[in-house]
């Protein structure tokens, strides 16, 4: 129905959407989280026409079992837009979702989670596509910000609170004091490198190849960060490259360990470098706290204690912390309205 | 096993199955799950990395002297780990407290409570005020268009309309019919019509821009549409008919025998004469001192393309040309 924004904006519920690389979860005020359903859109083409064939859990079941004429598509990448136009297929989709109920087509205003280091560029392709995608108002708040928020820190006091956002695509580190980011880094390193780590890691030592969904699967199961006494093993199927028929074998932690220490490597190096660069006031207040882990990557088993060791302070899991980001940006439009929060925009 | 242990293994089953909250507090939890084990505060401060204050005011369940409530559930998780302890049975003891004490959730700071109020959200009480504006916008709309709506609804009071709608098709022929504008105003004496025909109600027309349309030009357009006026004109002689059938005396008086037309040109003026059967009496260009006389069955249907360089009589009575106000063409019926 074609109707101005505004008024369908009467309608529609404010929204916050954290827009991962991995997963799209959307937080409506005073509802919760009403979706969290995985970033991939699956696209049919027909006649040279291209058709949504499915979105979200539908069509990541569809990745890498797709026949010639679908491609299941992850349109973003580190963080960012990748392909835009399915990305706004795909917050279509997900709006129009979260408004099942609704007699019109919604027009929300809608805060988007950005990571922190994007560029304008960037930053105009994601409030470009939830504006395409029927949203009436985009304003942007900046990842780690959101986290931190939604993992109940006590942002707007003056003291330092540090927060790493480990994601499908990249880990957001930031140090964040009286409402505002004091120094912020981002890495692309995410669930994503760890799965494709651990794809490499069973080509080379086991000859076979896996797929992606494989790999999250075993990063999930028997992934972890830190070695400990408690070792966990795993039945994987894979195409064996020599044989060239699939072979099952079996992995243990301790090999997925030793998988993810590269990319574990990256994240430690930034979280170590974000805390020689904090100012000093700041520093001392992370070392008495502690740093807070966020992100889908936070549930890699042990990480908390690998950071710990490795910086000597205490680190912890905030709670949910897939949901942080969405909750934090949803708490964050609540008070956007009466407050002024440091918001990259209106 | 641990006296705590065994107090936690037996509770693991209420909790699962009812969810109930533990009575005892993590402080003591934790502390008698470490003395039994053995373990120094200094030796787990080491290990979780956690300051040796906060452990032991975690111990004696004394939250205000730690951090928000995400980090002392957080040392809370890695300390009952440590201690193998079920995290979230201990976590559950913490939630039973702290829901006892106000939440220290997220907090704006008073300096920042007047700083850009941004627009106010739509509030929930949207239906009633957007129904009730809907119906306002309705009650308005029949005061200002009532008439119409009625018009519309009922067909018996369509005649005034339609003669309002006729005057638009003769405009599409980039003439104004100077008797259709007549039409819209009463005619109180049917028997002054052959002389008022050419008379235009100037205040009228200029009110109506339907009326008074911008392309009407010069003479060179109306040859290319005199077939078509023609059609339109008939059509309008049946409706006028139809209106004004008090005239029908006059006209069959007038029928009786043909009717004299007597035009003197004062310029150059194109001409379309039509008689009442549609047939052309003359059509063409005159030049500037001619006349020109046409007999033929009344009414005259006439187009001049110069009206005000014209004078016209019929059977000797003078008929007055006056164009709309900035036009020359003129189209008139004569004779009605």
């Amino acid at each position: 129905m074609l109707m101005p924004k505004r008024l369908r904006g009467m309608f529609s519920n404010d929204l916050s959407i954290d827009l991962g690389t991995a997963n799209t979860l959307i937080y409506v005020r005073d509802r919760g989280i009403v979706l969290d359903e995985p970033s991939v859109v699956a696209i049919r083409t027909h006649n040279g026409h291209k058709i949504v064939e499915a979105v979200g859990v539908e069509a990541k079941r569809m990745l890498g079992r797709t026949p010639g004429n679908i491609t299941a598509i992850r349109p973003l990448k580190d963080g960012v837009i990748a392909d835009f136009q399915v990305t706004e297929k795909m917050l279509q989709h997900f709006i129009k979702k979260v408004h099942e109920n609704s007699w019109f087509q919604p027009s929300p205003r809608v805060l988007v989670c950005v990571p922190c280091l994007s560029t304008e560029v960037e930053k105009r392709a994601i409030r470009e596509s939830a504006l395409g995608a029927g949203a009436r108002e985009v304003r942007l708040i900046e990842e780690p910000m959101a986290a931190a928020i939604g993992a109940g820190l006590r942002v707007e006091e003056a003291s330092g609170s540090m927060v790493v956002d480990i994601g499908g695509g990249t880990t957001e580190i930031a140090i964040i004091s009286l409402n505002g980011v004091v120094y912020s880094d981002s890495v692309r390193i995410g669930g994503d490198r760890f799965d494709e780590a651990i794809v490499n890691y069973v080509r080379r030592n086991y000859g076979s190849v896996i797929g992606d969904a494989t790999a999250e699967r075993i990063k999930q199961e028997v992934g972890c960060a830190y070695a400990s006494s408690e070792v966990r093993e795993i039945d994987v199927r894979g195409r064996n490259l020599a044989e060239g028929v699939p072979r099952s074998f079996t992995l243990n932690s301790d090999e997925i360990l030793e998988a993810l220490q590269e990319p574990l490597a990256g994240i430690v190096q930034a979280v170590k470098s974000a805390l020689e660069q904090s100012p000093p006031e700041l520093a001392s207040d992370i070392a008495e706290s502690g740093i807070v882990l966020t992100g889908g990557g936070a549930l890699l088993r042990d990480i908390d204690r690998l950071l710990s060791e490795e910086t000597g302070l205490p680190v912890i899991v905030a709670e949910d912390p897939l949901t942080c980001v969405a909750r934090g940006g949803g708490r964050a439009m609540e008070f956007m309205d009466t407050h002024r929060i440091d918001l990259l925009s209106s | 096993m641990s006296n705590v242990a065994e107090h936690q293994a037996s509770n693991t089953d209420e909790q699962n199955s009812s969810a109930s909250v533990p009575v005892i507090s993590p402080g003591q939890l934790l502390r008698a799950a470490r003395v039994d084990k053995g373990f120094e505060l200094t030796r787990i401060s080491e290990e979780l990395k956690i300051p040796e204050s906060k452990l032991s005011a975690l111990e004696s369940d004394d939250f205000s002297k730690l951090a928000s409530p995400t980090f002392v559930k957080g040392y809370i998780r890695a300390y009952s780990r440590y201690l193998d302890l079920d995290v979230d049975f201990v976590v559950r003891a913490y939630d039973s407290l702290a829901t006892e004490t106000p939440e220290h959730d997220y907090i704006i700071p008073q300096q920042t409570m007047r700083l850009e109020p941004v627009e106010k959200p739509f509030p929930e009480w949207r239906w009633p005020i957007v129904i009730g504006a809907i119906i306002l916008s309705l009650v308005v709309a029949y005061i200002l268009w009532g008439d119409e709506i009625k018009a519309m609804i009922d067909p018996s009071q369509q005649i005034p309309k339609t003669e309002v709608q006729v005057a638009p098709s003769a405009i599409d022929d980039t003439v104004v019919d100077s008797d259709l504008i007549d039409d819209i105003t009463p005619i109180p004496n049917p028997f002054e019509t052959s002389d008022q025909s050419g008379v235009i109600d100037f205040s009228q027309a200029n009110e109506d821009p339907e009326l008074t349309p911008d392309s009407i030009d010069g003479g060179s357009e109306l040859s290319s549409d005199a077939v078509s006026s023609d059609s339109a004109s008939t059509s309008n002689d049946n409706l006028t008919a139809q209106v004004q059938h008090p005239v029908d005396s006059f006209k069959s008086l007038l029928a009786s025998g043909s009717s004299k037309l007597s035009f003197v040109f004062q310029e150059d003026c194109w001409l379309d004469v039509k008689d009442s059967d549609g047939r052309t009496l003359h059509v063409g260009l005159k030049s500037s001192g001619e006349t020109l006389t046409l007999t033929g069955q009344a009414p005259f249907t006439v187009m001049l393309g110069n009206a005000r360089a014209a004078t016209l009589q019929l059977n000797g009575e003078p008929v007055e040309l006056t164009p709309v106000l900035g036009r020359n063409t003129l189209r008139l019926q004569v004779g009605q």
